[in-house]
């Protein structure tokens, strides 16, 4: 890892910690703990990441890179300082890290151990020196964090601990800026943590919001979920093999208040994570979503940028009641696999949602909807013949009494507008029948799944 | 598709049309989609070895119209409407034409062949004619001669005035009490040759009834040219330009058309034998050099076409000859070059010598 700013050293550290709680498999709690050093001058801080996973074996640390840039040299010292314990560990073990040193071999150096007095736990801190700014540092590492909540991860409590320089101590002038413990039961699978994370992070306008905006939505009915998932190789659930992606499209209501934080442009946000950590999306993955054919759910996409680690998919063609964030997690996979899962999980979202996400043949095909509903009804209502009207309203589900011209043609509009969009669901069904019938030449000539095959035009007879 | 009457009434066609509304709401409400299956009859395919059954009058396949695709889910929507206008007309017991139908709608319909279309698919569905949904085409055709017949309590007495031209009627399924002594029907393919015999008085000297489709016949003509020939048994002869345009005419008065052939047996008139003018009378009647023009690519692409039908190769192979005759010669003629004689050659000479010699194929 490539440490350019005291926020990306911040960001590694809170990833090895995430690391070692994800080995330990078990409850744990990682503290970022930023603190004023009494009279310094210029005023530095001390910032620790601590978490209560496993023991740290220095290793990974060593292995941070620095970068050369000005910026980061004034206001760090390049040293890293260690502890840690491993439950099977007697003592605690202690080490400061020169990441500044060329040589390698020379940039460790351990520190006198001390006695754990037989006590039994395993966690590591790491912390550092730096004159940035507390305010700063703060604020950045806040929405990393707010970030990283997304995942919901089922087993780890985070917080931040903040002290501005008060004599009295940290615990007691602490300001507990965040802590996140999850709601789900720890067998649930991660999938289903980070469905509720981005599901609460598309309720409060993308972490704009501390809660949900009641404003804009009232249930949670209004977020269209679908869900994909691949293994790679690995087909076990911590093997790190796999990719998840979710996407949710969020129905926002007519009367949206003008002070309402609300995105209304034609953007979808991508939130990537590798190994449960926010991260930067690569251009393979921006292009596994370039290369989705969009048309098959209604969507044409304009453009899709990728500028300082956010990613945004521009659409042409958004309905105005839509905007969809889609969210990935996964680990290092082929573009077309990646492009397989998201695509299952459009294929979800559309599965589960009558009328979302239609194909653009499907919308276009609905577009005859009213005018076709408008004559049906009137061959009903316009016919002298009684009982056959009657048949007829039967078969619509409504009663004699509902014989109105505007009752009916709804009834019969809304009847075709399912269908259609039932017909294009079992074609997408079909089709992906197909796919996983030849999975194996798929997964390695991918764009052939995508094809759709445009109907040709139906001649009239000629004289 | 004319079939018993009985089958035909508004009646039983307004019983079709619920069949039909009640099956679409039916599928609606299953959450299917719609489906019209909509025969397809041909009435003449490409084997030019004529081995074929195109000549049956049964359907060659069968179109499912369903919402599946966004042109179907357009032809649907044109079908409904003009199914729509077919009920109200039935059931009113109204009559409206092709011409009024496209105006109801015009910005969806767009062009007067979508409707055309719409109501032979309507009638292939309904299993009747055109004229059983109460859509009547504008008549277009002329007859005089040697007839008298009534439609609809209005008499038409040719015989009082043989070199008359009276207007084709529109409702044939109502021309009754025919009565003729003529000796034969002449159906000439354009009017400009029908008001030259009107002028020289051909029905005067001939007793026949001498008819004309102004061009491509509509249905109207055609029925009635049908129901002549079933009424009367008279031999019946057609005058065309020897073109392709001739030749194509010529072939829908004896075969039908291919957009209208769910309903060939009832506008075809088999008897119908060609009286000229055959590639061969250019020298038989000494046309000039300047009479005959040149067989443009259009004329040569249209005419191969027209080779390939089957019925030519299986039903008329002196027909297809003489056609190939005119492709090989590369040049055609028009009927009114015979006035290059006389003004009156065509009737006085040229017409009564080709029946009295049987000139004709």
């Amino acid at each position: 890892m490539e440490i350019s700013s005291i926020q990306s050293l911040c960001e590694s550290l809170i990833y090895y910690s995430i690391q070692r709680c994800r080995i330990l498999d078990d409850l744990c709690r990682l503290s970022v703990a930023l603190r004023h050093i009494p009279d310094s001058n210029p005023p530095i801080i001390r910032v620790s990441v601590s978490d209560t996973g496993v023991g740290s074996s220095f290793e990974e640390i060593q292995e941070l890179r620095c970068s050369l840039n000005p910026f980061l040299t004034e206001k760090w010292d390049g040293i890293i300082s260690v502890a840690t314990t491993n439950i099977s560990d007697a003592e605690l073990h202690y080490a400061n890290v020169k990441l500044k040193e060329v040589n390698l071999s020379k940039r460790l150096t351990r520190l006198p151990s001390s006695s754990k007095n037989e006590a039994k736990f395993s966690g590591t801190e790491v912390s550092f020196l730096t004159s940035e700014r507390l305010d700063d540092l703060l604020t950045k590492i806040t929405f990393f964090l707010r970030k990283m909540f997304v995942l919901k991860y089922p087993k780890v409590a985070i917080e931040i601990l903040v002290n501005c320089g008060s004599p009295s101590g940290l615990d007691q002038d602490s300001c507990i800026m965040a802590i996140e413990c999850n709601s789900l039961p720890l067998s649930a699978s991660y999938v289903e943590c980070l469905r509720l994370g981005l599901e609460n992070y598309v309720l409060q306008h993308g972490n704009r919001r501390d809660i949900v905006c009641n404003l804009c939505f009232s249930s949670r009915d209004q977020l269209k979920v679908g869900v994909g998932q691949s293994f790679y190789s690995g087909r076990l659930r911590n093997s790190g093999n796999n990719l998840d992606a979710v996407i949710i499209i969020s129905e926002a209501q007519e009367q949206v208040s003008s002070s309402c934080c609300m995105r209304t442009n034609d953007q979808t946000e991508i939130l990537y994570f590798e190994n449960f950590i926010p991260s930067s999306i690569s251009e393979s993955y921006v292009e596994a979503f370039t290369s989705i054919k969009w048309e098959k759910y209604g969507l044409t996409l304009k453009r899709a940028s990728n500028q300082d680690g956010h990613a945004l998919l521009e659409w042409d063609n958004l309905p105005p009641q839509v905007a969809e964030p889609p969210s990935t997690r996964n680990y290092k996979v082929p573009r077309s696999l990646s492009r397989k899962v998201i695509t299952s999980a459009l294929n979800e979202l559309k599965e589960k949602n009558e009328g979302v996400l239609l194909s653009s043949h499907a919308v276009k095909i609905c577009n005859y909807a009213p005018d076709l509903a408008k004559t049906i009804s009137r061959l009903v209502l316009s016919s002298n013949d009684l009982q056959f009207k009657g048949e007829c309203l039967s078969l619509l589900g409504m009663q004699v009494q509902e014989m109105e011209d505007n009752t009916v043609e709804r009834c019969i509009g809304e009847k075709i507008v399912s269908a259609v969009g039932m017909n294009d669901r079992k074609s997408q069904r079909n089709k992906e029948a197909a796919s996983i019938l030849f999975d194996d030449y798929c997964s390695q000539n991918v764009d052939y799944l995508d094809v759709d095959y445009e109907d040709e035009e139906s001649n009239y007879v000629d004289l | 598709m004319e079939g018993n009457d009985s089958n035909l009434q508004p009646f039983v066609l307004l019983q079709k049309i619920k069949e039909l509304t009640r099956s679409i709401l039916g599928d609606l409400s299953s959450g299917q989609l719609p489906k019209l299956f909509i025969d397809r009859f041909r009435n003449y395919c490409t084997d030019a070895s004529g081995n074929c059954c195109c000549s049956l009058d049964i359907p060659k396949g069968r179109e499912i119209l369903s919402l599946q695709k966004e042109c179907h889910a357009r032809r649907f929507d044109i079908l409904l409407r003009v199914l729509l206008i077919v009920q109200q007309l039935l059931q009113e017991n109204r009559h409206a034409s092709k011409r009024d139908i496209y105006y109801m709608h015009p910005s969806v319909f767009k062009d007067q062949s979508v409707v055309d279309h719409a109501i032979n698919g309507i009638s292939i569905l309904l299993e009747c004619s055109r004229h059983h949904l109460h859509v009547v085409s504008v008549g277009n055709g002329l007859v005089m001669g040697w007839l008298r017949f009534s439609e609809a309590g209005r008499i038409f007495d040719c015989i009082s005035s043989p070199n008359t031209a009276q207007p084709i009627p529109v409702n044939v399924e109502d021309v009754k009490d025919l009565i003729t002594v003529a000796q034969y029907i002449l159906v000439v393919e354009k009017e400009s040759v029908f008001q030259r015999l009107s002028n020289d008085q051909f029905c005067k000297t001939n007793r026949c009834i001498v008819m004309t489709g102004r061009g491509y016949p509509d249905v109207s003509t055609r029925r009635f040219l049908h129901l002549l020939v079933g009424k009367l048994h008279l031999p019946v002869y057609c005058l065309v330009d020897c073109d392709p345009y001739g030749f194509d005419i010529l072939s829908i008065y004896r075969f039908g058309s291919l957009q209208m052939a769910y309903d060939a047996k009832f506008l075809r008139v088999p008897e119908i034998r060609w009286l000229g003018a055959f590639p061969s009378d250019a020298e038989k009647y000494c046309l000039p050099q300047q009479c005959l023009l040149p067989l443009t690519t259009e004329d040569k692409t249209r005419m191969e076409a027209l080779l390939l039908r089957c019925y030519l190769q299986r039903e008329a192979p002196d027909w297809r000859f003489e056609l190939e005759l005119l492709l090989g010669r590369g040049y055609k003629f028009e009927l009114e070059a015979l006035s290059v004689h006389s003004i009156s050659f065509l009737s006085e000479k040229y017409l009564p010598s080709k029946i009295r010699d049987e000139q004709y194929i």
